[in-house]
């Protein structure tokens, strides 16, 4: 197996006890116990930081960047995702977060409400004057995008040929703020405050482009620790008032936000990776015929029940609520100039998104032919209690891992030595 | 070593001077190929059904993958004896067991010269029927039950992915059995589904009990439909299904008996 993909989570030996909770929650299979430790196919993968929930053991940690590692910058940006100010109780105004993410040293704290702004008018002019391939999907989730490049190669063409907000945003930054500042364009850093490892490997190993625009990501748990002694400071002083110039739009973390411009009647949102494959059988099975927009989020809070988030995730959306209805008023924006970046493809994604190539048996079809009839011969005689005992996570998966040989039949428990004496 | 026709049991055992571990009855037992090696793994993936295994792994795996690979009978060589526990697995699961004094070479030439039918130089041919390069799946579908229409169609699909074929032509069977599917769950009783698919072609069958197609012709034009109109309010029955499957599948054979049923044959060939 190569370690061509990069992944946010790795697996800690000493730590993991073969407990199995991670086995069975993996949505695309790709975990394995053996020799009593777990183990995953990379190119299986998805980051959708299941097996970091799972775990009683705490074995899969994120492999995320920390601040020291962001110092060496001369010039520090942060985008936080919208899901940072849910975490917070709506009486914490979100200009104290970040006047508190300034006192711990980033020099600027941009957000990606304009930029969610605008694509919410670029987006919809885009599908009024074009035609494209029904029905689309429009995620903002790196983990949606790895399930269709895993599990619905199909589906791939009909990926939003547009870029997400924080991606543009960090873009944008990148081309003007050199010149603006006089420095150079690695002297700049633009950090994301992320809910969820899948936008570190997003960051890391983008899909759709050779290197992303953003350097770095942290989770929002460990900004977290660092800022809440800072905003209970800042509540404290009595000039509060000047920090509370702010627009707050719940943006791309939820899901309906898009469609809600695109025409609600037309599209479909669905969250959870369970439903979102429901809906992805379906548009492959050509069930969907009047639909034309899906918007996908591959956590069932969508983004603020990720594996990174602090607070409770009904009680952050009901945050999110009351910061809406506080500050949720619109600003308005230069639409003409919007116009003109997207003729020039300024949002467009750089390239499209291709399918991850994975071989489940051989790339040769007669052999992987014949690999499927061993397969399906030994799933015959085996239990079919999915136990989860021999290692593979289901029986299924185990009489394939048979079939390539990668395991021994006794390792099921039903027809192991041990049972039977 | 595959064998052309198969050998009794009997003639083996005679020619290797095998004494019988399990087995009552040796009449009846023969072996299709033989398969000669002590790795499990390999016996599992390349063991054919209604083979005689050649061992020296004396162990309950041997007995347990001879099961799994659906063998007839297990020979143990250089005088090697299973254990009880190894018999009796055996016996449930009517596996024959003989022991042998020979070593693997030894045995596999005697087993060659058996009635001098068998070249024993190099290049012996191996033979592999057609259907050995396909592999079949079969599933049911039950009339009217909405809930469950579509299943059948992700199971199929689930299977073509893991085998690996191009995602442009699965998705043309997707479509394909999801319209077949649905036109089963609307109009038939129940059917049965079969998948053989292979390395030139992948064939799906729908063979459904119901009340047949009175005019095959007319149901293959567009829009032609005879559902009813609680069907069309679900969204179902828009007269798309056979044309749709024709146009998405290389080859449609439809044929249909009033009050009995209909079978399609679809066909996609694999480039």
């Amino acid at each position: 197996m190569t370690d061509h993909f990069y992944h946010s989570h790795q697996i800690v030996e000493e730590r993991c006890k073969g407990r199995m909770k991670c086995l069975h929650v993996c949505p695309t299979k790709a975990i394995r116990v053996r020799n009593g430790k777990a183990t995953f196919i990379t190119e299986l993968c998805i980051d959708c930081g299941e097996c970091i929930n799972a775990c009683p053991e705490n074995a899969f940690i994120p492999i995320s960047d920390d601040i020291e590692d962001i110092s060496f910058f001369k010039y520090q940006i942060a985008i936080p995702s919208p899901v940072l100010y849910a975490q917070f109780s709506p009486e914490i105004h979100p200009g104290i977060v970040h006047q508190a993410l300034k006192n711990i040293g980033f020099n600027e704290v941009v957000d990606v409400y304009n930029m969610t702004n605008e694509l919410g008018f670029v987006i919809p002019h885009h599908f009024k004057t074009n035609s494209f391939p029904k029905p689309l999907i429009i995620s903002y989730c790196p983990t949606i995008i790895r399930l269709i490049q895993v599990s619905y190669p199909n589906l791939v063409n009909l990926i939003s040929p547009f870029d997400v907000p924080r991606e543009i945003i960090a873009k944008e930054i990148k081309k003007t703020y050199p010149k603006k500042l006089g420095l150079k364009e690695n002297e700049i850093g633009v950090i994301y405050i992320t809910p969820c490892p899948s936008k570190i490997v997003s960051i890391k190993q983008p899909a759709e482009k050779e290197r992303s625009w953003i350097d770095s990501a942290i989770p929002i748990k460990d900004i977290y620790n660092l800022i809440l002694p800072q905003i209970l400071e800042i509540q404290k002083q009595e000039n509060i008032e000047e920090l509370k110039e702010f627009q707050y739009g719940s943006g791309w973390i939820a899901l309906e936000n898009i469609s809600e411009k695109l025409g609600t009647e037309r599209c479909l949102s669905v969250s959870g990776l369970d439903h979102v494959k429901m809906i992805f059988d379906d548009i492959e099975n050509s069930k969907l015929r009047n639909i034309d927009f899906i918007e996908a989020l591959a956590c069932i809070e969508e983004c603020l029940g990720g594996p990174f988030c602090v607070e409770n995730p009904y009680i952050a959306r009901h945050n999110s609520i009351l910061l809406k209805k506080q500050y949720g008023h619109k600003q308005p924006f230069d639409k003409e100039k919007a116009l003109n970046k997207y003729k020039k493809g300024f949002y467009s994604l750089e390239h499209s998104v291709l399918p991850r190539p994975i071989k489940y048996f051989d790339h040769d079809i007669a052999t992987s032919v014949k690999r499927m009839r061993q397969k399906e011969r030994i799933l015959m005689k085996l239990p079919q209690k999915d136990c989860g005992l021999c290692g593979s996570p289901t029986c299924a998966t185990f009489a394939e891992d048979c079939a390539r040989g990668d395991v021994d039949i006794t390792d099921c428990i039903f027809f192991s030595e041990k049972f039977k004496s | 070593m595959p064998v052309d026709q198969s050998i009794s049991i009997k003639k083996i055992k005679e020619s290797l001077e095998a004494d019988v571990i399990v087995g009552d009855d040796l009449t009846g037992v023969s072996a299709k190929h033989i398969y000669a090696s002590d790795l499990m793994s390999d016996v599992l993936a390349y063991g054919k059904t209604g083979s005689v295994l050649l061992t020296g792994l004396n162990t309950i795996q041997a007995v347990i993958s001879s099961y799994m690979a659906e063998f007839t009978a297990i020979i143990f060589l250089r005088g090697k004896k299973p254990g009880s526990d190894m018999q009796k697995f055996a016996k449930d699961k009517d596996i024959t067991i003989l022991s042998t004094k020979a070593d693997m070479y030894e045995a596999c030439i005697k087993i060659a010269r058996i009635d001098g039918n068998l070249p024993i130089t190099e290049g012996v041919p191996i033979h592999t029927k057609e259907e050995d390069n396909i592999t079949s799946h079969e599933f049911k579908i039950d009339g009217h039950d909405f809930a469950s229409a579509g299943m059948v169609s992700t199971q199929i699909k689930s299977i073509l992915k893991t085998i690996g074929y191009d995602p442009l032509i699965i998705r043309r069977i997707a479509i394909s059995t999801y319209e077949g599917e649905m036109n089963v769950v609307m109009h038939a009783i129940r059917a049965k589904v079969t998948l053989n698919a292979g390395n030139k072609e992948i064939v799906v069958i729908i063979d459904d009990e119901g009340k047949g197609i009175p005019d095959v012709e007319r149901a293959m034009q567009q829009g032609y439909s005879t559902a009813t109109e609680e069907q069309r309010a679900l969204g179902f029955g828009s007269g798309m299904g056979l044309p749709n499957i024709k146009k998405n599948s290389d080859l449609l054979n439809v044929t249909s008996e009033i009050g009995k049923g209909t079978k399609l044959e679809i066909k996609f060939f694999v480039k």
